[in-house]
């Protein structure tokens, strides 16, 4: 099916990219049936386009594009809402912030988007952690991050 | 809003499973401690206001089409880092 947005134009999106967002998403209530949209021109970005309204577009980054085994533990009250289990899996989706300067573009760690892959049933979960940040720099220097990983493989 | 006064010690009761305890105070400062199932989220009230104004932060970022910072993103997957433990 077309979907309009402001931001991405007329984007054609299919059932399986369906995002289901009973609860709204923290600040963007309104946010609750949307759909993910990929494009060549800013992989790996995925956004999360609304489907009522074509001006909330919201970049998100999947972690396995910068990040190494980000596997949250999540409680059972998000297993049980999203219908989660061993055979579903689950995807995650970090919230982009990308401010006029790009190289203090921030990733959210601390409140992944958690999706249903079979359902399309999602949440955004707050993690208890303290170990994820809410804004967690992509490039070093964003924010003078010391990571004892950054080595190349 | 339901105003009480607790002791250090005291507690109270929201709904039959909540238990929130007055474990001491100091210099201004209410040390707190709360009881509750492991499914019910506890956060500070800052932590959900900063994802608040992050997600609406990020509902007015660009898209990135194009520029150098599409480039910057791929390339990050070539150099992975170890994601934070909980």
């Amino acid at each position: 099916m077309q979907l309009a947005s402001e931001r991405l134009g007329e984007v054609t999106v299919s059932r399986e990219d369906m995002v289901d967002l009973p609860e709204g998403l923290p600040g963007l209530p309104d946010m609750r049936q949307c759909y993910l949209v990929r494009r060549e021109a800013d992989a790996p970005v995925v956004w999360l386009q609304d489907a009522a309204d074509e001006s909330l577009t919201v970049p998100l980054l999947p972690p396995e594009a910068f990040i190494e085994d980000y596997c949250p533990a999540l409680s059972p009250s998000d297993w049980d809402f999203l219908g989660l289990s061993e055979a579903t899996g689950a995807e995650y989706y970090l919230v982009l912030v990308i401010p006029a300067d790009p190289a203090g573009i921030t990733v959210n760690l601390r409140a992944p988007i958690v999706r249903n892959p079979e359902t399309g049933v999602a949440r955004q979960v707050i993690l208890s952690s303290e170990a994820y940040p809410i804004r967690y720099p992509l490039f070093d220097g964003g924010a003078g991050t010391e990571d004892p990983h950054a080595d190349p493989k | 809003m339901l105003i009480l006064s607790r002791q250090v010690d005291e507690s109270i009761m929201i709904g039959e499973d909540v238990e929130v305890v007055v474990l001491g105070i100091q210099r201004g400062q209410v040390r707190l401690g709360i009881r509750a199932p492991g499914d019910t989220p506890v956060h500070r009230r800052e932590i959900y206001d900063a994802i608040e104004a992050e997600n609406r932060l990020a509902a007015r970022s660009p898209t990135v089409d194009g520029t150098s910072l599409a480039r910057a993103l791929q390339s990050l997957g070539n150099n992975r880092k170890s994601s934070p433990k909980s």
